[in-house]
């Protein structure tokens, strides 16, 4: 059922987000456009009134980038409240499937598209810079430059090169996934305490419970982090990656038990204390 | 009262019509004029000629108000020249644009100034100053011949994990300082303190990241009288730097680090756990099992860490 679940949700999502992913992708061509007419460097009028043009839509690019990838939160925010906490959660939780398939479904189709909404960003930039600077890219030295980089990386790197890799993408994605369930943690509480205004009090909260977590992360990177990392590199050349493997692994293995309490927390409401009544 | 009146409204008038023939005297700018072929220039009663200024340390210029007195075939292929110099003023940056849309740059030293120049360049000067930056006057004299210790090779290894500082020699008033070199200081190590120089080492002065560096030339710095000023002035940095004292900012990083991967672990592994024993329901059995894992991971690797590190001291 969980996969019936999961192939309504992502159709629900994407009828809208891929809209959004091509004006992105266009976007994208027209800033690498701009940047290419910047890159021109001529001196005459018709130049001077292109280059003022370019540089408005180079703002209009960055701006309409920029709201793409919080429109692909919106949308899934939107699918989230939408099925579960107004008249079409009478449908949805008298369907024959658990409530830990509902939330799963919801969690595993907002993580899907919130990592390709990332990597369409990334595609995004990088076809922006292609088109921009095609002489400066499209050379044999450039080229091979790139190439001997990530050469001498991987050699110099060694094992742990692909250690730090693998944990920093499942850091990634838990932080990720930590950032949804904060953010369908306060939907669903904000629809639980209250009747009218949900939408309004599920961001108030939303903003209220972010504002507490960037304090702790603030104050963790002003007194925690520096004076852990002096202490973590004063140890000798060879010790250090294995510390720093560590030390990122026990961070992994902490945001992952951040997520299960939130999950906890998630599921707790949505099956011991939501009325939709 | 009219007399006082009287004599009041002259004084006004008097500093009206005063003001704006003083301020005038500072707005009068100097006439520039050029050698057909950019070399050198005049400004008032001063001549400049061109000098490479990559050689000495930059400095902000300041934009200079000057009347550009330029010949007739400059005139044709010149349209704009803007004049920036230092606070000494003995050194015009001049960006020359041109009606065919090209720009040039180009220095000017004051002549008065060109024998100081020479011998910075030619290092024939008695003192360096290694520059600490950090607290203010952080300084450290010494001949150049103390920095040339015992050569050797330095890898990336131990060129990612430095500081570097630079070392300079000014002439007599201060006006002109280049960098001659840079003060390595690698952290735990036996002897900490090299010296780079520009020209032996073949680096740039302006542009130098020792962790862009690989069998980089340097010396190792032997001189024992010099070895106790650089000891002294490093311990004063280091010292500096911290946002608190070494002391504070330990603790407080122990107390908040072992708060997030001790304390708070340790807490949730023990509730974590109970509940596991006590739920009912396999859903809830699950999760709180994952987090008690979890828990228990983010301890276990804390105190691999903690382990690892007090071993390699």
């Amino acid at each position: 059922m969980l996969r019936k679940l999961l192939k309504y949700d992502f159709k629900a999502v994407m009828r809208f987000w891929w809209i959004a992913a091509v004006a992105s992708v266009g976007l994208a061509i027209l800033g690498g456009g701009c940047i290419a007419v910047l890159n021109a460097d001529k001196v005459s009028l018709t130049y001077e009134v292109l280059s003022t043009l370019a540089v408005l839509a180079l703002i209009i690019t960055i701006v309409g980038m920029s709201a793409f990838s919080l429109l692909s939160m919106i949308l899934c925010a939107i699918r989230y409240y939408k099925n579960l906490f107004t008249d079409e959660g009478y449908l949805t939780f008298t369907l024959p499937v658990k409530r830990v398939h509902l939330l799963n479904s919801k969690l595993i189709t907002t993580l899907i598209i919130q990592t390709m909404a990332g990597w369409l960003l990334i595609v995004d930039i990088l076809l922006m810079l292609i088109i921009g600077f095609a002489e400066e890219v499209f050379t044999t030295t450039f080229l091979q430059e790139i190439s001997d980089f990530f050469s001498t990386l991987i050699r110099e790197g060694g094992v742990y090169l692909w250690i730090y890799l693998a944990e920093l993408s499942v850091l990634s994605v838990l932080s990720s996934l930590f950032s949804i369930l904060l953010l369908y943690a306060c939907i669903t509480f904000a629809s639980i305490i209250t009747r009218k205004a949900k939408v309004i009090a599920a961001i108030g909260i939303y903003y209220g419970v972010s504002g507490v977590v960037a304090f702790t992360v603030e104050l963790l990177a002003l007194f925690g982090i520096p004076g852990l990392a002096e202490w973590l590199l004063a140890a000798s050349i060879e010790q250090t990656n294995l510390i720093v493997a560590l030390a990122l692994l026990a961070t992994v293995l902490l945001m992952a038990m951040f997520c299960g309490l939130l999950y906890l927390l998630q599921y707790w409401m949505l099956d011991r204390k939501l009325n939709l009544s | 009262m009219k007399k006082y009146i009287t004599i009041l409204m002259a004084a006004v008038l008097l500093a009206l019509c005063l003001t704006p023939a003083v301020a005038a005297d500072d707005l009068v700018a100097d006439v520039i004029t050029f050698s057909e072929d950019y070399q050198t220039l005049t400004r008032g009663n001063e001549t400049f000629s061109r000098v490479d200024y990559s050689k000495l340390q930059w400095e902000y210029l300041e934009e200079c108000p000057a009347d550009i007195d330029l010949s007739k075939t400059q005139q044709d292929t010149v349209r704009g020249i803007n004049v920036t110099e230092n606070e000494a003023e003995n050194i015009l940056c001049l960006t020359i644009n041109f009606n065919d849309g090209a720009e040039l740059t180009v220095y000017f030293l004051k002549d008065s100034y060109r024998a100081d120049y020479d011998r910075l360049a030619n290092g024939e000067v008695d003192t360096y100053t290694i520059d600490f930056a950090w607290p203010d006057g952080n300084l450290v004299e010494t001949h150049p011949a103390a920095l040339f210790g015992q050569p050797t090779v330095l890898t990336s290894t131990h060129l990612g994990r430095c500081n570097d500082f630079y070392v300079e020699a000014a002439n007599a008033d201060g006006s002109l300082r280049m960098t001659k070199g840079f003060l390595l200081v690698i952290d735990n190590a036996a002897n900490p303190y090299y010296y780079v120089d520009c020209e032996q080492s073949n680096v740039s002065a302006d542009d130098f990241y020792p962790w862009q560096y690989d069998d980089l030339q340097v010396w190792e710095i032997t001189d024992p009288a010099l070895l106790e000023k650089l000891n002294a002035a490093n311990a004063a940095y280091e010292d500096d730097m911290t946002i608190f004292s070494t002391n504070v900012s330990e603790v407080m990083a122990v107390a908040i680090v072992g708060l997030m991967f001790g304390l708070l672990p340790l807490a949730m592994a023990v509730l974590f756990l109970i509940l596991f024993l006590r739920a009912k329901k396999p859903a809830y059995k699950k999760i709180c099992l994952t987090i008690f894992v979890t828990a228990a991971g983010v301890l276990l690797a804390a105190a691999a860490v903690l382990i690892v590190r007090t071993l390699a001291i």
